[in-house]
């Protein structure tokens, strides 16, 4: 299985861990690599083809082990990604070893309960007759333990779930409807079933407009039903009035800048100055690792190799510098355990017979998929 | 049923005409200053409404004598009564255990309002008055009060898991108190300029409060052929969700030749240093059958001007308003006041005026266009209209003795949403005029398929209103 998916990630490496550890304290044990990189949106991309349709393979192992591998390497504390409804159909199912590997590395994962196209998600957590179940299968699936890939990992990361993403952009929603009829249902069935999971709200689009809307969800109650609230933020120019809005903990779920050369800046000082002046801030999450886009916002590119493997290629190099170097610095000369002595095969976190079972016994399923 | 049957003969058989000929014949001069022997039906309304429920609305009110009119309605669970002299106004309504009292004085340099408001045992208060300095000037108050300060928890999530019911949402943002103060100055007919200042306490949905100011200039300038109305406010925002912004509004009507009427309008909304984030724009044009008059430059302002300044000589406190129902109004009230016979004539004058004046539309356009960027929408409006007038006639030609007829108008609004979604909304309405008081109107309406009939899978239901309307003076 290793050479199935054996990478060609040598130009990344190159960048980061494969020079340290030629110069590491080679007496010293090795440890994992610490978690000092604060968060990053990554996609749960399922192949690399722009229309990964219904025709196998419907996930193709590198990409995931692609991805976890410079989450882990980076050094990032925590992850968000969107757990794309689908009617439980193979986008949904393709988050969980995303969501899995992610855990049992030890990072913290805040899944997006949404979904990428069309209106399936909120139309069912609108209908009471369905709200229940769909809450709770992505509870199921999501919300369970995972075991740490080593022991050498203190603990797996928690699990925490945001209601939507953007939904007056998206969607449509009004602000007021986004607070009334999604955000507070879902808030009292998923608290129900697991009164200790963190609920995200949503955050309104990062721009003006985004600022309003996010002062009139909370002006309709949004900080009753939700433990953090979201914000995202493409500029500073707002941070003041972001200051004020919230009283609880702000998780600024999106934040970044196009283009490459600018992406360092962004991470030191923009992030910096966040925290500096939206002092509830709890958590910003990059966006993003890799998508399709060429000089936005990715850090890294993913291309198919030669020889069927996957090729991580460094597009934001001053930005993967400078989060390797704070990974250095926190080793402090420690070597780091190599990504594949903990993820030998990234298969082991794939869609197991329960979760089959599972999301089988929904009143959604293979009939249902809309493709 | 014998004065309701009384009262359509003799409204049927159009009695003391001498204005122009509608379809139930000529038009009378109504008897508004006349004293009701006992009794004379002023208004009767009747409307049939079916969105899937039906609701059925009756409003009647009668004269009884010479200065009191009393009256009632009926509209789906909600019940009314109310009595009007020309000094004071009394009402109290019921709807579901909701109950609602109003009340208010006219005395010669004061007019006071209160308003109060019962619902699930707590009561909200409000009043409103004005004083008269001149003819021309009036200094505007109000105040309003809430006495349910109460603040909304949620209920705790053990409570949902007991019983499995979602828990009630909390009440929506109110206004706790408030408080105003402005002047309105009328300069003859053609000019009106209005300043005030409300500050108020609001209670947010989420249970935290807001201080809000809110200052306003507003004017309305009619100098020959156009007249131009204007609104601009700011409203500063304290507490967590501060915030300042501003709404402008320009309205701009110009009469092209002696039949068009050009009309252009702009209202937007921004915070400064923000967005802009809410935009309106409209324009369209209407055709007369008749030579068409500004309200404020015909001959029926001059003699409302005139009436006004004799109304309030005799301490009857009166102000300036040019809306054919404010008018009726102010013609009522005088109508029950002592002095309504030596009034009589140029009451009968000042409608015989705005008969006279009338305006008959019978084409027209309007189209707008329109934002929203906190609802994350876009509008695009058009609407289109056609008015057949009496006698009958093709609507692009013209007659000084035309009234309005047949008036049908239709309405189309796209809704561009941000998750993609176009929601179409039409409205077709349909009004016949019998004559000046009297009209039957049917009104259909589709609002669409918007985001929420997507994500509930519903189509909202289209609404269709059918209804009869019989007001005396009108």
């Amino acid at each position: 299985m290793g050479s199935e998916f054996g990478m060609n990630r040598r130009r990344f490496l190159r960048l980061g861990l494969g020079g340290l550890v030629g110069g590491s304290l080679q007496t010293a044990p090795p440890a994992p690599v610490p978690r000092v990189n604060g968060g990053i949106n990554i996609q749960p991309v399922r192949r690399l083809d722009p229309d990964a349709g219904l025709t196998p393979p419907l996930l193709v192992p590198g990409v995931v082990d692609a991805q976890m591998q410079a989450l882990y390497e980076l050094g990032f504390e925590h992850v968000r990604l969107t757990l794309s409804f689908d009617r439980f159909g193979p986008d949904f199912v393709a988050a969980i070893p995303y969501v899995r590997a992610a855990r049992a590395l030890g990072m913290d994962v805040l899944g997006v309960m949404g979904q990428f196209t069309g209106y399936d998600l909120v139309q069912a957590i609108a209908d009471p007759a369905t709200r229940d179940e769909v809450l709770e299968t992505y509870l199921d699936i999501f919300d369970t333990d995972v075991l740490v890939a080593s022991p050498a990992i203190a603990s797996s990361g928690r699990f925490a779930l945001q209601i939507l993403n953007e939904p007056t952009h998206f969607l449509g929603i009004t602000p007021l409807a986004y607070v009334r009829d999604f955000l507070r249902p879902a808030y009292y069935h998923l608290k129900e079933d697991d009164p200790r999971i963190t609920i995200v709200s949503a955050a309104a689009i990062g721009s003006a407009a985004g600022l309003l809307q996010s002062r009139e969800m909370i002006e309709a109650g949004l900080e009753l039903y939700c433990d953090r609230v979201a914000f995202h933020l493409y500029s500073t120019e707002f941070l003041e009035e972001v200051a004020e809005l919230a009283e609880k903990t702000v998780w600024v779920t999106e934040s970044g800048s196009r283009g490459a050369a600018s992406h360092r800046g962004w991470m030191s000082s923009t992030f910096d100055r966040i925290r500096r002046e939206v002092p509830t801030t709890g958590r910003i999450f990059w966006f993003d690792l890799y998508d399709r886009g060429t000089d936005g916002f990715r850090l890294i590119d993913l291309a198919p190799g030669l020889d069927g493997s996957i090729e991580i290629a460094a597009e934001s190099a001053a930005a993967l510098e400078w989060l390797h170097s704070r990974v250095d610095e926190a080793l402090a000369g420690v070597p780091p355990v190599p990504y594949r002595e903990l993820v030998p095969d990234i298969t082991l976190y794939f869609p197991t017979e329960d979760d089959i079972r599972i999301l089988g016994a929904t009143s959604f399923g293979p009939g249902s998929w809309r493709y | 049923m014998a004065l309701l049957k009384a009262s359509l003969l003799a409204l049927l058989a159009g009695t003391g005409s001498e204005g122009p000929e509608y379809p139930l014949g000529p038009l009378r001069t109504p008897p508004i200053a006349d004293e009701a022997t006992p009794f004379r039906l002023v208004d009767l309304r009747y409307a049939f409404t079916d969105d899937g429920n039906t609701l059925s609305s009756f409003e009647t009110r009668v004269r009884v004598g010479g200065s009191l009119f009393v009256g009632g309605e009926v509209i789906g669970e909600r019940r009314g009564l109310f009595a009007d002299t020309q000094r004071i106004e009394l009402g109290v309504s019921e709807e579901n255990g909701s109950y609602e009292i109003e009340g208010s004085l006219r005395a010669p340099w004061f007019v006071l309002g209160t308003r109060a408001f019962h619902e699930d045992g707590e009561w909200a208060v409000s009043g409103a008055g004005s004083i008269r300095f001149t003819d021309d000037v009036e200094l505007l108050l109000s105040h309003s009060h809430d006495l349910d300060q109460s603040l909304f928890t949620p209920s705790p999530v053990e409570a949902f898991a007991g019983s499995g019911i979602l828990p009630p949402l909390g009440p929506p943002s109110r206004e706790l108190r408030g408080s105003s103060l402005g002047a309105l100055y009328q300069r003859g007919a053609r000019l009106e300029a209005l300043a005030d200042a409300r500050i108020s306490r609001v209670r947010t949905e989420a249970g935290f409060d807001l201080d809000v100011e809110r200052y306003r200039l507003a004017t309305l300038w009619n100098p020959d052929r156009f007249e131009i109305d204007g609104e601009l406010s700011y409203q500063k925002t304290s507490g967590r969700l501060s915030a300042k912004d501003f709404t402008a509004f320009l309205g701009i009507d110009a009469e092209v030749g002696s039949y068009l009427l050009a009309r252009a309008s702009t209202r937007q909304r921004w915070e400064p240093g923000v967005l802009r984030f809410e935009e309106d724009y409209r324009i369209g044009a209407t055709f007369f059958g008749r030579r068409h008059r500004f309200a404020r430059q015909s001959e029926a302002s001059a003699r409302l001007l005139e009436l006004q300044k004799k109304a309030n000589a005799l301490g009857y406190n009166e102000r300036r308003v040019y809306d054919p129902e404010g008018l009726r109004r102010f013609r009522e009230r005088l109508g029950l006041s002592p002095a309504r016979l030596e009034l009589k004539e140029a009451l009968d004058e000042l409608y015989r005026a705005l008969v006279r004046d009338r305006n008959v539309p019978q084409l027209g356009f309007e189209i707008e266009l329109g934002e929203d960027s906190i609802l994350g929408v876009e509008r695009r409006g058009y609407r289109a209209f056609v008015g057949v007038p009496w006698p009958v006639r093709l609507p692009f030609l013209r007659s000084e003795d035309s009234v309005e007829f047949l008036f049908l108008e239709l309405i189309v609004r796209h809704h561009d949403y941000s998750g993609g979604i176009r929601a179409v909304s039409r409205e077709l309405s349909l009004t016949a005029f019998l004559n000046r008081e009297t009209s039957l109107f049917f009104h259909w309406q589709d609002p669409g398929f918007g985001p929420e009939g997507v994500i509930l899978e519903r189509s909202p239901p289209s609404r269709f209103t059918l209804g009869f309307e019989y007001a005396m003076g009108r």
